[in-house]
């Protein structure tokens, strides 16, 4: 049973850059482009793993995790930043009870995503 | 008697000048103290803010600590060298880091000239930025990306493409980070936007 990531990115085509990297790595892949469409997702799929840039329209990704952290179904869901901005980790360090599992700034390679994400689901 | 007046009064007169240049010693080593003092207390009020504009996992390496003691320094002249009277003393000091081995201090000086003399500061950027060693060209790219000028972002533009992938990485950090917080200028967009586009797709980055 492959594992289901939910990639949440305003930029199509980061989204379609990961989302194929992902799927050939055997990842069944869910998409979105805000934090808003993320949460709903995030909420009706309950996926293995979230991938989740911050600057994003309608709701941002730091308000999205705020929201999966605050519902039970979702809180456990292990969450990867991708953003553009560095030094921003100690925000959600100091959150109690964020899902947060790691922090990427971009760019970074496909290779790191993919370690990254094999780490945290037990893939290796 | 008339020698020994003559004598006693030279000799009153090389007392008093001596005295005069003691105590005039004495006023300037006070004020010096005095601004030795403030400096040190503006420094340590500045450690939590030294680099704070430097990547932080650049900063947690033990190479940096002596960096950061330099990075203090150039913040307060920063923070207290702003009136006009003061900007040749600032701009002498901050050339003053160009001197130092350390690529990232320079680059940090630089970043620190730039309002007060950009052809200066510009050019230690570009030598930095253009060097063949990736370790002086990060520190240059970083400070060419908080420039935010279109010049800045030519040179930074010019070296996409590097055969390094840490200079490469570097340069697409700042483009991105750039284009993030919209310091792009507008006639740059189209052209960054395209140049962004062909690097998701012809590189190994994610971005």
């Amino acid at each position: 049973m492959p594992k289901k990531c939910l990639i949440v990115d305003d930029n199509p085509e980061t989204v379609d850059i990961v989302s194929f990297i992902l799927k050939k790595a055997g990842y069944e892949v869910l998409t979105a482009f805000d934090g808003e469409q993320g949460l709903n997702q995030a909420k009706g799929s309950l996926p293995d793993l979230i991938l989740l840039d911050l600057m994003m329209p309608v709701m941002d990704g730091y308000t999205m995790n705020q929201h999966l952290k605050e519902d039970p179904a979702t809180k456990n869901i292990p969450v990867i930043i991708m953003t553009a901005k560095g030094g921003m980790e100690p925000m959600f360090e100091n959150t109690k009870g964020s899902p947060i599992q790691g922090y990427l700034v971009k760019p970074f390679s496909q290779k790191e995503l993919l370690k990254r994400m094999d780490d945290l689901l037990g893939k290796a | 008697m008339g020698e020994f007046i003559a004598g006693l009064l030279i000799g009153l007169g090389v007392v008093g000048i001596a005295g005069g240049a003691y105590l005039t010693y004495l006023r300037w080593k006070s004020r010096t103290g005095a601004r030795v003092r403030m400096l040190a207390k503006q420094y340590q009020a500045m450690t939590d803010s030294a680099g704070r504009d430097i990547p932080m996992e650049l900063l947690a390496q033990p190479e940096f600590i002596s960096s950061r003691m330099e990075f203090r320094k150039i913040e307060a002249i920063e923070a207290e060298l702003t009136g006009e009277a003061d900007r040749v003393v600032a701009q002498k000091l901050l050339k003053d880091f160009f001197k130092m081995d350390d690529p990232w201090v320079k680059a940090r000086a630089a970043k620190a000239l730039y309002p007060m003399d950009r052809k200066s500061a510009f050019a230690e950027l570009k030598v930095l930025a253009q060097s063949n060693s990736p370790f002086v060209q990060i520190p240059g790219i970083w400070a060419l990306g908080e420039l935010g000028s279109e010049s800045a972002l030519e040179l930074l533009m010019s070296l996409v493409w590097s055969k390094s992938p840490e200079v490469q990485q570097a340069v697409i950090r700042c483009l991105v980070q750039m284009e993030t917080k919209q310091q792009i200028p507008p006639e740059y967009r189209p052209k960054v936007k395209r140049l962004l586009k062909e690097l998701r797709y012809k590189t190994d980055w994610i971005l």
